[in-house]
């Protein structure tokens, strides 16, 4: 399965989940495929997972969806036990496993050898996850995981970038407009107080 | 002197002072926190563990509780991260990469911090990074020497915070968490 047809799959499924990407080129198929502004880009390696936990910690009644890869999953592996310890019913974590670090030139990850981060999953305590290796397979889990409403981890074996894949366009804003953007739209959709210029709470000063 | 008195070991939490910290947080409007095991803080562990006020995170690292409390900002909460000093070692690539760049602030209370009274070396050479990398991402921070000024530094913290949408952190030494020698 190339990531490009299981990043396509989750654009077909996308309706008002909020969702968060990692650094790789998932950040811009996302965009290409199914963009609005509740959607968070390009977090650094290690931190997609953690700051998915506590958003859906904070805002419980939307689901946050997390899409990562090995590479980056592998970085912060701790938090797959924090997210099954705190079982955020609306937390989903998709990995897009390549087993290398496709960027730069294709090392091999952990997964290339013995490491199967669906195992990895299930032992942290996320007993919600689903190992899929073709395109029939993730869209069966993920249909099963957006319905089932509680808290799920798939892992889609998926191939090396493809040189086609790799002409996707950069995003066209930098991540401090994409993170007031998407407060933005969380306070658009009600979900957050309004976002506003310095201190939230409105300061009154007297003199005595 | 025996050697145990000098060592400090009949030193005893003070539970005043841990609530005046705590009841500057919940002042402060800190709603939500994302923390580390500490001895120096194990009774405001406590009592944030105790208070509904507070959602309450244990991490696995101080990098990926920076980013739960990230996480949880962007959901409209006011986050706090405690944490040892000795963490910002973890935490370098957080703060300057999603913490500075996506802008995306915090408030952060760390013990076992560069003051004096760090009892024991393997604390001392991890906690001295912690300046010379909240000063290489640009973020604030202060000491808090006085119980006196908790309630202010805190408050002002969090202000910084809000406002300036930047992280600020506050190190609180080995004497504001005990009393005794």
């Amino acid at each position: 399965m190339k990531r490009s047809e299981a990043v396509n799959i989750f654009a077909k499924k996308r309706s008002d989940e909020i969702v968060l990407t990692n650094i790789a080129l998932v950040s811009r198929q996302v965009y290409a495929t199914c963009h609005n502004d509740l959607t968070l880009y390009r977090i650094q390696m290690g931190y997609p997972l953690p700051m998915g936990i506590g958003l859906a910690m904070a805002l419980p009644q939307r689901k946050v969806i997390v899409l990562d890869g090995d590479g980056s999953l592998l970085m912060g592996l701790g938090a797959l036990a924090t997210a099954a310890n705190e079982n955020p019913k609306n937390l989903g974590l998709i990995v897009f496993d390549n087993q290398c670090y496709d960027n730069p030139g294709g090392l091999p990850s952990a997964t290339a050898g013995k490491a199967d981060l669906a195992a990895l999953a299930r032992a942290s305590g996320i007993a919600n996850t689903a190992l899929c290796k073709n395109v029939e397979e993730f869209d069966r889990a993920l249909n099963q995981a957006l319905k089932a409403g509680e808290l799920f981890c798939i892992i889609a074996k998926v191939e090396r970038t493809a040189p086609e894949e790799e002409k996707i366009p950069t995003l066209p804003f930098d991540l401090t407009e994409n993170t007031y953007t998407f407060l933005r739209e969380l306070t658009n959709q009600g979900l957050i107080k309004g976002w506003r210029e310095g201190f939230s709470r409105p300061l009154r000063t007297t003199a005595k | 002197m025996p050697e145990e008195k000098q060592r400090g070991v009949e030193m005893q939490y003070s539970m005043k002072n841990a609530r005046t910290i705590v009841g500057a947080l919940k002042a402060a409007g800190i709603d939500f926190v994302a923390t580390l095991p500490d001895s120096f803080n194990t009774q405001v562990h406590k009592l944030i563990r105790e208070d509904p006020d507070f959602t309450w995170v244990v991490a696995t690292r101080e990098d990926e509780a920076m980013a739960i409390a990230g996480g949880a900002f962007l959901g409209g909460k006011k986050p706090c991260v405690i944490m040892e000093a000795s963490g910002y070692g973890n935490c370098a690539g957080y703060l300057a990469r999603i913490a500075i760049v996506h802008h995306i602030p915090l408030l952060i209370l760390s013990s076992h911090v560069p003051a004096l009274g760090e009892m024991y070396y393997h604390h001392s050479e991890t906690r001295y990074l912690a300046e010379p990398i909240l000063k290489g991402c640009g973020i604030p921070y202060c000491t808090l020497m006085h119980i006196e000024d908790a309630d202010t530094i805190i408050r002002e913290a969090q202000l910084t915070v809000e406002g300036q949408k930047v992280p600020v952190a506050i190190m609180i030494p080995r004497h504001i968490y005990f009393e005794g020698r």
